[in-house]
């Protein structure tokens, strides 16, 4: 069972932390300056909506042995299933209408998985206390987010509070997604040597160009020419081609935009011909998908970090007194989720998805620490395993408004 | 260690990439029409030809490519096109060569003098290499250089003052000018959703 750390008495907190192999929520004196540090780097959306969106009033401590065991070794093995499945259903036309994604794209889906097109990360979503095994909640391959707080921001608290002797020299962090993220753009680089890498995300999102200005910083140090163009702003040429605001041709973009509305754009028609090369690319629609979910129980039944989960033609196959969510197909940030016990909705959150059909999933409580609830993010960059950010949120519903809290390994 | 050895940002998030702010001095140039005017103006031959090389290649290099012909000549004006390996560029209207504040001094003192050490003028270390010009159709009777900037009246042949940034810009390899013919074609599903994840 998770205990809720008393903090002060480091000592003894690690003896229980390494007898009974639970994570611990240990408050910290926030440092005095972090505001500042923030806004001088552009981390504007330390505050979203008037709430605290960075929460470092406490950090989650977890041992090596539950990084690696629990949650590294899991990440790659669930990576490596995402891929098979991937291949499996490229190759199967009823699948890809399960998956919604509409018909006149499924050769370019198909192209795209078939050439290799090189992809940049990802992150699973568990549902971890530190005792059992991690659960998969969902996986967000297309456009995760949360990325520059976990990757920098995280990384320079723990620097910080370790320099200020408030954490012990022994202490590290599962997070080497910065140094990943370099090499692994200076990888993909390779293939694009002539090109120059343009970065696009949507207009009036302080948070969505907060995390593409970051991955435009990582591919800079990776020595990549980076421009920027808002999504909204991408044009078409006389010459077919898509182009920025200055008119240059682009032929290489990253994108965080969801494939499933560039499915459903004006621009749809175009974006099946022109050779633009996307990052993530075109395959990566199959598994921002939560229709992988009753997909990788079916090919992987009772793996141990899978929840069972269904389509809507087999959904009375749940323990009904266990209880089950029910998810959009296309949902994002939490929205349109229902969680029903007993006949009974015991949460529930708004949205406009929900069109393109619904999937089953068997409830799992997150687990709780001093009134929060905790998700564990788990990013793969490129292949690898990378690193973790934890989300902290009052309901059982995690969505865009609950904080991000660190976290340290130690013992 | 889990973690990441070392890390820093290259960007300050939230800003658009600009370039430093380059200061905008004056400084001496020879602007020529070409190998002819060159040597009229008193150069010697073999330095008129060699400067007027240096540039063509810069030209190849750096002018305005386009798709088409049309494409180009709706910005450069009729047969004012030449074609290069399968693109298009405008024919190079001129060349300029930079010079030390000086080198312009002890070359008009040699005409003044009407000595024969006019060459002075682009000896190796005086000038900092020769750039391509353009004329451009709306804006015929202004040298523009390759990234579109006016360097100065085509009447000024000869020396004259150009603003530093026009002839001291970083050569960088140009693209394929195309037209945009519509935008907007991405984002309206994002308009109505919250979505991330």
């Amino acid at each position: 069972m998770p205990v809720r750390g008393a903090g002060g008495d480091n000592l003894s907190l690690l003896t229980v932390n390494q007898l009974l192999h639970i994570m611990l929520r240990i408050p910290i004196q926030p440092r005095a300056d972090w505001q500042q540090q923030a806004n001088a780097l552009g981390f504007k959306f330390h505050t979203m909506h008037g709430q605290p969106y960075w929460d470092e009033s406490a950090y989650y401590q977890f041992t090596l042995t539950q990084i690696e065991q629990d949650i590294e070794a899991p990440t790659q093995e669930l990576h490596e299933m995402l891929l098979f499945l991937v291949d499996k259903i490229c190759d199967d036309d009823e699948l890809l209408h399960r998956f919604a994604i509409p018909e006149k794209f499924w050769s370019t889906v198909r192209r795209s998985w078939l050439r290799k097109d090189p992809h940049l990360y990802g992150r699973f979503d568990f549902c971890y206390d530190g005792t059992s095994h991690a659960k998969l909640l969902e996986a967000n391959y297309d456009t995760p987010t949360s990325l520059f707080e976990t990757a920098y921001w995280q990384w320079m608290w723990l620097e910080q509070q370790v320099s200020a002797g408030s954490l012990p020299r022994s202490s590290d962090q599962y997070n080497s997604i910065q140094e990943q993220l370099i090499s692994r753009f200076r990888h993909i680089h390779k293939f694009n040597r002539t090109h120059v890498l343009h970065f696009s995300c949507c207009k009036d999102t302080e948070e969505d160009k907060g995390t593409v200005d970051y991955l435009r910083s990582c591919a800079l140090e990776a020595g990549i020419p980076c421009r920027f163009t808002y999504i909204e702003d991408i044009g078409l040429s006389t010459e077919n081609r898509f182009t920025d605001l200055a008119d240059n041709a682009i032929d290489w973009c990253f994108k965080l935009y969801p494939w499933e509305f560039m499915f459903n754009d004006e621009y749809a028609d175009p974006l099946q011909t022109l050779s633009t090369q996307w990052l993530e690319p075109a395959w990566k629609s199959i598994l921002s998908n939560k229709a992988i979910l009753p997909l990788l129980w079916q090919y992987f039944p009772n793996h141990p970090n899978l929840l069972p989960a269904y389509f809507s033609d087999q959904k009375y196959k749940l323990d009904t007194r266990k209880g089950s969510v029910k998810k959009p197909i296309f949902s994002r940030e939490g929205a349109n989720i229902e969680i029903l016990r007993e006949g009974q909705v015991i949460a529930h959150s708004t949205g406009t998805y929900g069109d393109e059909g619904f999937i089953y999933q068997e409830f799992k409580a997150l687990p709780k620490f001093a009134g929060e609830h905790i998700v564990v993010g788990s990013w793969m960059i490129g292949d690898q395993p990378a690193g973790i950010g934890l989300r902290a949120d009052t309901s059982l519903i995690t969505q865009d408004m609950s904080r991000f809290v660190p976290h340290i390994i130690l013992g | 260690m889990k973690r990441s050895k070392q890390i820093k940002l290259t960007l300050v998030m939230g800003t658009t990439a600009g370039l430093a702010g380059c200061s905008d001095s004056e400084e001496s140039a020879l602007l020529f029409e070409d190998v002819n005017e060159c040597t009229s103006f008193g150069v010697e031959t073999e330095s008129c030809l060699y400067h007027y090389e240096q540039a063509k290649d810069q030209h190849l290099s750096e002018a305005p490519r386009y798709a088409t012909e049309q494409l180009c000549e709706s910005d450069f004006g009729y047969e004012r096109c030449e074609n290069n390996g399968g693109l298009w560029r405008p024919v190079m209207a001129g060349f300029m060569v930079a010079l030390l504040a000086e080198a312009v001094d002890e070359g008009l003192d040699a005409m003044k003098k009407r000595k024969k050490r006019k060459a002075a003028f682009l000896s190796g270390k005086y000038y900092s290499g020769a750039k391509p010009l353009y004329r451009s159709k709306d804006d015929f009777f202004q040298y523009r250089n390759a990234q579109n900037n006016v360097v100065s009246s085509v009447n000024s042949a000869g020396t004259t003052t150009v603003k530093s940034t026009s002839i001291n810009y970083q050569p960088k390899p140009s693209k394929t000018v195309t037209r945009t013919k519509s935008r907007g074609g991405f984002g309206r599903s994002a308009s109505s959703r919250s979505w991330g994840g």
